[in-house]
């Protein structure tokens, strides 16, 4: 139904209609919007050097379109995808610390393992010992704000801590376990530190699952129009709009080729979800497979925010067939939206000539 | 919580109709923390060119009515259909923008009409100073900017980067031209100072943010050179600034950015040159005696006013736990949502566990933590 309705809109002409309800939730402020009159489209007059700029800058980036794009530098943090980002403090005179964890998201029937250190600035292995007085999860969003699970941070080898008295304070939290959990908010963990006689508060960042969405059951791979098809046969817990994303490295994990990042609206029960990593990414890094697809997860996406987004993930990777990159096209990614731009943009260019 | 996928569909044929409001070329503006309006500083002159600004609260969450209603109505209306648009950000308002584009993305509108857009001082990446705080329990952002805001629980790097790190690729193949700042701002803390850039530890940095966050950096950490750094996808340094960041703080990094896209759009920039930190001769405020604490010298500390008063974007204080007397000791000012650090409590639950600080209603925790 969605891409009927999608369909019937492409088909529509571009002339504007002047009624769309969506602006009147958009209220300019009075002295500054509309100091001009809208003008027509084919009269946007944009410096030639900037439009030479986006224009060239847009063809390059287009060559992929925007779900399946490289693992280039600026993309291998998705690699990661999560890991908790941990940023060093200054703690007391010559102290720093740190609250670390070893996710980020955590889905739902998974732990999340926390620690707590304070060490000699400049030497992370000299840490000190620290006392924590008190430490909750926090819930910062939604309704029922503020402390809703009483935390325990040990040094004792147990129960998520590695190792008995190396002065990392750890707990291991199962937030699907916890009552106070079971609405969907944004959450942080909150710990009252002392040591050296001095105290602070530290905050670790993290999301959780308060209830299953989507679980995968099965993955395959095949060509398809020159483009690596990975179909993703998974059973949808709830109806909503669910976002996937994966990652595609060589066999030996060694070499990041692409990822995808796709989004569709979703109807409870099985469900088989084509992501398509798109040929060209694989022609141009030049490897042939087979290739591992790691990293799948995804979550729904709550677009009102009455809810926090609810992350799933697939742990095992995927091993696809042992595909020759021949097989993979060069061809650059085309659709209407990217001739549409193009067409702005090269419109616009003209106007300012 | 189960909803019907018409309810879905409905929310997601209307993301994507929402370009059809009119045929017209504008620049959006989209503020950030502290600000409930755009601040004047605009393109002018431009024939072809709207400029629109919008009003809504910089300081509520990124998960909010503000972002998933304003900013993203905005961005469907003007920058699909028959529009096209350049979108201005600044500061936290570069967060809107990029979960409403991925939101937008995701629920199906490729947004055609979008040209670029122009970040300045982006914390799309967080600040360590939303995360760090004094030994009073105060956040130093807070602190240094005189309110405490419920924005601040999405910039630390951490949030920025993890709960809503699904949105740091939201534009390609569009671009987002970035600009970052690198000079200090430091205020005065009777016979004390506080500066954010050694806080912010990020190498360079504009006194709230990073050039780590403000060049659209793909990992957190300390850089020199904005130029060079692995992005995030989509990001590009603005061609015309210097890799080491311009000669601004926060405040005054809008002026120039607005002045490097007028030419672009073959306008007129009214960059009004602003500066907000101070220059002081004042020792930094010893936090381990408690000093960063300490009352602010000006108690009009606000930072949607220059530092004589004048007020440039609406005010949004009466939303905010104001942080210009002293945060020592058994108050909630600055400190909503959390430990006061002396045996009483500023988050939401404290009333029902009988344990809030004396002052958790006059320092507007009840609003803050909504």
């Amino acid at each position: 139904m969605l891409g009927l309705v999608l369909a019937w809109w492409a088909t529509r002409g571009r002339a504007a209609s002047a009624t769309h309800a969506t602006e009147l939730a958009v209220e300019p402020s009075q002295a500054e919007a509309a100091s001009r009159a809208p003008a027509a489209p084919s009269q946007v007059v944009v410096s030639d050097a900037r439009l030479a700029q986006v224009l060239a800058q847009y063809r390059h980036d287009a060559v992929y379109p925007p779900g399946s794009r490289p693992l280039d530098e600026g993309a291998r943090y998705k690699l990661k995808w999560n890991a908790a980002i941990v940023s060093d403090l200054p703690f007391a005179r010559g102290l720093s610390y740190h609250f670390a964890a070893d996710r980020h998201h955590v889905t739902f029937g998974e732990p999340i393992i926390s620690w707590i250190e304070v060490w000699q600035t400049g030497n992370e292995a000299r840490r000190v010992p620290l006392f924590v007085r008190s430490a909750w999860v926090m819930t910062t969003s939604g309704a029922a704000q503020g402390r809703s699970v009483s935390l325990r941070y040990h040094d004792d080898g147990l129960d998520g801590d590695a190792v008995a008295g190396d002065l990392r304070y750890s707990n291991r939290l199962v937030p699907s376990e916890h009552d106070e959990l079971r609405a969907s908010r944004q959450v942080q963990l909150y710990a009252d530190v002392e040591a050296a006689g001095m105290a602070r508060p530290m905050i670790r960042d993290f999301t959780y699952a308060a209830r299953p969405v989507l679980e995968v059951v099965h993955v395959s791979d095949e060509l398809a129009a020159g483009s690596l098809r990975v179909t993703v046969d998974c059973e949808v817990f709830e109806p909503g709009l669910y976002t996937f994303e994966a990652n595609l490295v060589s066999a030996d994990d060694s070499l990041p080729i692409g990822y995808v990042d796709q989004s569709l609206p979703l109807a409870a029960g099985r469900q088989k979800v084509a992501l398509v990593f798109f040929g060209r990414v694989l022609h141009d890094v030049g490897a042939s497979g087979p290739y591992l697809v790691r990293d799948l997860r995804g979550f729904e996406r709550f677009l009102d925010g009455s809810q926090a987004n609810l992350w799933w993930a697939y742990a095992p990777t995927h091993r696809t067939r042992a595909y020759d990159v021949n097989d993979f096209s060069a061809a650059e990614w085309d659709a209407p939206e990217k001739q549409d731009k193009i067409r702005r943009l090269e419109a616009a260019r003209s106007a300012g000539r | 919580m189960r909803r019907t996928p018409v309810i879905v569909l409905a929310l997601l044929v209307s993301l994507a109709l929402a370009g059809e409001a009119r045929a017209g070329n504008s620049v959006l503006h989209f503020q950030g923390r502290g600000w409930g309006s755009w601040n004047g500083e605009i393109v002018t002159q431009s024939a072809a060119w709207t400029s629109r600004t919008y009003n809504f609260s910089g300081n509520s969450r990124l998960d909010s009515a503000d972002t998933n209603v304003v900013v993203r109505g905005a961005i469907a209306s003007n920058c699909s259909g028959a529009n096209n648009c350049i979108i201005v950000c600044y500061s936290a308002g570069c967060s809107r923008v990029l979960k409403a584009i991925d939101d937008l993305r995701a629920s199906g509108n490729t947004l055609p009409g979008l040209f670029w857009i122009e970040a300045a001082g982006s914390v799309a990446g967080g600040t360590k100073l939303a995360e760090v705080a004094t030994s009073g329990f105060t956040g130093f952002l807070a602190k240094l900017f005189g309110q405490q805001e419920a924005i601040d629980f999405d910039i630390t790097p951490g949030a920025a980067r993890g709960t809503w790190g699904y949105t740091q690729d939201a534009v390609p193949p569009d671009a987002m031209y970035h600009v970052a700042g690198n000079q200090d701002i430091c205020k005065g803390f009777l016979f004390f100072k506080i500066c954010g850039n050694q806080f912010i530890d990020a190498g360079i940095g504009d006194g709230l943010v990073g050039i780590d966050s403000a060049s659209g950096a793909a990992a957190a950490g300390r850089y020199y050179d904005g130029c060079a750094v692995a992005k995030y996808p989509g990001r590009i340094w603005e061609p015309s600034t210097p890799c080491g960041g311009e000669a601004r703080d926060h405040f005054g990094l809008v002026g120039r950015t607005i002045a490097l896209l007028a030419p672009q759009i073959n306008g007129v920039a009214n960059d009004k040159m602003r500066v907000w930190g101070e220059r002081l001769n004042y020792p930094d405020c010893d936090d381990a005696a408690g000093k960063c604490d300490n009352p602010a010298s000006n108690p009009a500390l606000d930072f949607s006013r220059e530092p004589n008063g004048t007020l440039v974007a609406k005010d949004v204080s009466s939303a905010t736990s104001t942080t210009t007397g002293s945060t020592a000791g058994a108050t909630c000012a600055g400190k909503c949502g959390k430990y006061s650090g002396a045996a009483c409590w500023c988050d939401a639950s404290c009333a029902t566990r009988g344990d809030c600080c004396a002052d958790y209603t006059q320092v507007k925790c009840n609003v803050v933590n909504q």
